[in-house]
């Protein structure tokens, strides 16, 4: 089957299966390889992307299914070089430490600013609950997040 | 990952007739559950029919007789909704206890009542069940949770149920025959191997919700191992209505996620009928409550701890059902 959709800033035009996951097709054949297959199943959250904006998993999606999408991924995050805010902020407040989950955590971060441009530690807590992170202990990832936000709003 | 086809087409009755006519195909909504039952190599469809382009099914439409959801709704939209929020409080809660944001960001309504049933035996990589004698949902004999019994006692852990159950929702199904309507409560057959009332070809294409009424208040609130990413548990939708005289006139209590469906309490409250409301009420009718689901052999799930904490949540929600009944005078 033919799709064709939104990456970034690009057009992606592809035969794809009709069994096959939108990640597996990233991964393997757009060679994005910011988003990660962790449990393959929806439970961890480190093959977040946004669909029209919003992270969904996209281990749980078929590739067939993001036919005329608009995907984002961190790639398309930095511009000429120049990081984010929010890559910065989490540089800034070490809100990583292996860096498998951090895709993941920094598109959801990216979500929920668009919609909340001054969430509350609360409000970030619920937006996270879906990316599992194995080092920090999520509290530099809040701090990351509420940095990002301050850093947006100037 | 097993290999089927996938289409999504333009129309229902193309939906449809691709349903009938194609062998083991099968409908897919949202998707973050079914993908998982075909990753473990539980269901091996031939053919997914997406239902993602029938803009009809979308939505919520407002009316006097109450509001109709289309069941391709995607959850992040309700949970959105504030006037859902207001109207049905109890829905709008299951729906904020539901999985992740990230999920609900792809799951739909009409996908979360046609929700398998979920087992700690049956839902496994089929690695993990090859060491077990096939279950009665793997094709086999004997049900694991409930050993003796012969029927496949698979939880029903869809967290909208409960709620659209009390506020009444009635479903409507189509298929290349017609349509016929039905109470949700209709809809759960009681059998893990076939929980659905579903014919084949058949879809889910309305849920009625009718208004709730004045004097009338719901609460949901949900028991699982962890806040996030879980299935309940148990999960408990309460109801109350007063007279206008603030006497209870009804009252009701719904628990999921014990058995292949939601089980209704409404015998065991009906001493509360033409009371006067008050803490010692609210007490006394869950105890009542955990008794009657204690008793029921069909909650092999509910034991020890959960047995224990089931009253103590069922004595905050119908005092939170009664509160919000109260506030609801209009």
């Amino acid at each position: 089957m033919r799709i064709r959709f939104t990456l970034n800033d690009g057009i992606v035009e592809e035969e794809v299966h009709p069994h096959e996951t939108l990640l597996d097709f990233l991964r393997n054949r757009v060679r994005v390889t910011s988003v990660k297959k962790g449990c393959d199943e929806g439970a961890c959250g480190t093959c977040t992307v946004l669909f029209h904006g919003k992270p969904v998993r996209s281990c749980l999606l078929l590739a067939v299914q993001a036919n005329g999408a608009e995907i984002t991924t961190v790639e398309g995050l930095a511009k000429r070089g120049e990081l984010n805010v929010i890559q910065e902020a989490f540089l800034e407040k070490y809100g990583f430490q292996c860096g498998f989950c951090t895709p993941g955590m920094i598109l959801t971060t990216k979500a929920l600013l668009d919609e909340n441009p001054d969430p509350t530690v609360e409000d970030i807590k619920d937006a996270f609950e879906g990316n599992l992170c194995r080092c920090t202990g999520y509290e530099q990832i809040i701090e990351s997040v509420l940095r990002a936000a301050e850093m947006r709003r100037g | 990952m097993h290999a089927f086809d996938f289409c999504q087409p333009e129309s229902l009755p193309d939906a449809l007739k691709l349903l009938k006519e194609m062998p083991k195909a099968h409908i897919i909504a949202g998707g973050t559950d079914l993908m998982v039952l075909i990753k473990d190599l539980l269901l091996k469809p031939s053919l997914l029919i997406s239902l993602a382009k029938l803009s009809d099914l979308v939505g919520i439409r407002t009316r006097k007789e109450g509001w109709a959801i289309g069941p391709m709704t995607p959850l992040w939209h309700l949970e959105r909704s504030d006037s859902l929020r207001l109207t049905y409080p109890a829905l709008h809660e299951a729906i904020r206890a539901l999985a992740v944001p990230p999920i609900r960001n792809q799951a739909t309504l009409g996908g979360n009542i046609c929700l398998d049933t979920k087992c700690i035996y049956y839902n496994q990589s089929h690695v993990w069940e090859r060491n077990l004698p096939r279950c009665l949902k793997a094709g086999g004999t004997l049900c694991h949770v409930a050993p003796g019994r012969k029927r496949c006692m698979g939880a029903l852990a869809a967290e909208t149920v409960g709620p659209l159950w009390i506020y009444g929702a009635e479903l409507t199904l189509t298929s290349g025959r017609g349509k016929r309507r039905m109470p949700l409560k209709a809809f759960y057959r009681g059998d893990g191997l076939n929980p659905h009332d579903l014919t084949a070809g058949e879809v889910v294409t309305s849920v009625v919700l009718p208004p709730p009424g004045n004097r009338f208040g719901a609460a949901y609130y949900r028991f699982a191992y962890r806040k996030a990413l879980e299935f309940s548990q148990f999960n408990l939708s309460a109801s109350i209505r007063l007279d206008d005289l603030g006497r209870i006139d009804s009252a009701n209590l719904v628990v999921g996620a014990i058995g292949p469906k939601p089980v209704e309490l409404t015998e065991s409250l009906s001493f509360l009928v033409g009371q006067t409301p008050s803490a010692a009420l609210w007490e006394e009718a869950a105890k009542r409550a955990g008794e009657a689901v204690a008793r029921m052999a069909r909650s092999p799930r509910l034991t020890g701890y959960i047995r224990a904490i089931f009253p103590v949540y069922a004595e905050r929600l119908l005092s939170e059902a009664f509160t919000r009944a109260k506030s609801n005078g209009r």
